[in-house]
């Protein structure tokens, strides 16, 4: 007779506990999914950074060669000297830069090299110099290098970009100031180097 | 190649026609030898005399000799694959590859074989039809390979099961890695082992359907797989039947072919002629499409000329 109330009681408590019980572990899954989502998007903003980075370095590369070819080919060219004075006070931009910023500088370093071509041509003595020709190799391979770090680069921004859009990830990156990256676009003539034809 | 076909042809022509003869012949004698025995034996055996010498007869007259004709037709097949392998596929050899060195009994080392890590290490193992040589500035080494792992039973009886077969190949050039990166198809069974190797996707949708690429460093991949790399590998897989490995690895690329198949044969009952012995001059030129296809010999490959970068 006594029991009857108690369990009427117990079973009450246990329902109520039950509900707690499970929005609890919905709230507990919920943080661990956004705390996780959160740091696979930073990762991600993390691994773009990296990869732009290395586009920097490539960049700054190519910079360097160029002015080291432009050192030798002023000594033999001397009619030429403004063009390609000209050409070297081009702006580098900041490490901040935008993308776009970046892209646009590339296509004029890969510009100013057309030029030292078009000069190699009028002076061959040019081409048989030691020197000039490691330099023309290094700029290949440097060229190589940013080509691999512009795809890098893509290939990591166009995940970063497709977890930003999909729901639910789209609410967590806007909670976490994670946005969406520009591409570094590939000139034209790259464009069509790297065409797939599968 | 018309060399060739005129100097070997008729030696061909001749020993297949003499091995078929003699092999249907020795079988057909065989089987009614045995079957005229029984036949003789049941005959004898329903009568009231001793068996005798009767039912014996047809085996020596018909079973023996047929056993004969059979090891003799295989000793034109022996005869003809000394001439292949002896000959013919060294001409056909020195042809594509002036100079080089082949040696049919010989193959790389257990250590080459492991090094890449793309099959577990076997119990038994053999190798043959070593060849090396140097095209520009790539050299490339290749020979056949078995591995097999060991089974014993509860009575302590051991057998042995191929699970990697096929061709191995290590390329070496001038420029030195500092990053291995590998790649294997998704179907592989072995090859798994990471050693600090991070999974990388590709741009290609199809080439990372088919393929899986493990790379210690995610631009040394992008590096050295380039769109039309890519698109080689995706064609060099169309060619082989098993599965194909590939890792590049300080200044080697080393490629297992794992499909199950000798390399260099040509069978008696294969046809001998200009469409066949195309066939097998493809099977030689397989090292020197590796190298033009993945482009060994550019200056990528060359000596290094910027910091130790990639």
């Amino acid at each position: 007779m006594f029991k009857l109330p108690l369990l009427a009681v117990d079973t009450t408590l246990i329902v109520v506990l039950v509900i707690v019980g499970v929005i609890v572990l919905i709230g507990l899954i919920f943080l661990f999914w956004w705390i996780s989502t959160m740091n696979a998007l930073r990762r991600l903003n993390v691994k773009v950074d990296e990869a732009e980075s290395g586009i920097d370095v490539a960049l700054t590369k190519r910079y360097d060669l160029l002015t080291k070819e432009l050192a030798i080919v002023k000594g033999v060219a001397k009619h030429e000297r403004e063009t390609l004075e000209s050409v070297i006070a081009m702006r580098r931009p900041e490490k901040s830069a935008s993308m776009k910023e970046k892209s646009e500088y590339a296509g004029e370093l890969t510009k100013a090299f057309d030029s030292i071509n078009i000069v190699m041509e009028r002076y061959p003595e040019l081409r048989a110099t030691e020197n000039f020709s490691l330099l023309q190799r290094q700029a290949f391979e440097v060229e190589e290098q940013l080509q691999a770090a512009r795809r890098v680069y893509n290939s990591n921004v166009s995940t970063l970009n497709q977890r930003i859009v999909t729901f639910p990830t789209s609410l967590v990156a806007g909670a976490a100031g994670v946005v969406k990256r520009d591409f570094f676009e590939a000139e034209a003539k790259k464009r069509d180097d790297v065409e797939m034809t599968f | 190649m018309d060399e060739i076909l005129r100097k070997y042809k008729d030696f061909h022509d001749t020993y297949a026609r003499v091995a078929s003869i003699l092999l249907w012949a020795g079988l057909g004698a065989t089987l009614l030898g045995i079957v005229l025995s029984v036949i003789f034996f049941i005959v004898n055996g329903s009568l009231e005399n001793p068996i005798g010498i009767l039912p014996f007869l047809p085996f020596l007259l018909l079973v023996f000799p047929g056993f004969a004709a059979i090891g003799i037709s295989g000793t034109y097949r022996g005869k003809w694959n000394k001439l292949y392998k002896e000959d013919i596929f060294p001409s056909f050899l020195e042809a594509t590859y002036p100079g080089v060195q082949y040696l049919p009994r010989s193959g790389l080392g257990l250590d080459d074989l492991m090094h890449p890590k793309f099959f577990a290490k076997p119990d038994r193992w053999s190798t043959c039809n070593f060849m090396h040589y140097k095209i520009d500035t790539t050299e490339f080494a290749m020979s056949d390979y078995t591995l097999e792992h060991e089974h014993r039973d509860k009575d302590g009886h051991v057998t042995y099961d191929v699970y990697a077969k096929g061709r191995f190949y290590v390329f070496t050039f001038p420029r030195v890695f500092r990053n291995n990166v590998k790649v294997m198809e998704r179907t592989s069974k072995w090859g798994r082992q990471f050693n600090g190797m991070q999974v990388v996707e590709l741009e290609s949708v199809d080439f990372n359907k088919k393929f899986i690429t493990y790379a210690e460093d995610q631009l040394a991949a992008f590096y050295i797989l380039t769109p039309q790399v890519q698109e080689q590998m995706m064609n060099l897989e169309r060619q082989f039947s098993g599965q194909i490995y590939y890792l590049f690895d300080d200044n080697h690329l080393y490629i297992a072919v794992n499909d199950s198949k000798d390399s260099f044969k040509f069978p008696l009952t294969r046809k001998f002629n200009e469409e066949t012995l195309n066939d097998a001059m493809a099977e030689i030129l397989i090292p020197k499409r590796f190298i033009e296809a993945l482009k060994l010999n550019a200056d990528k490959y060359k000596e290094e000329v910027l910091d130790h970068t990639i």
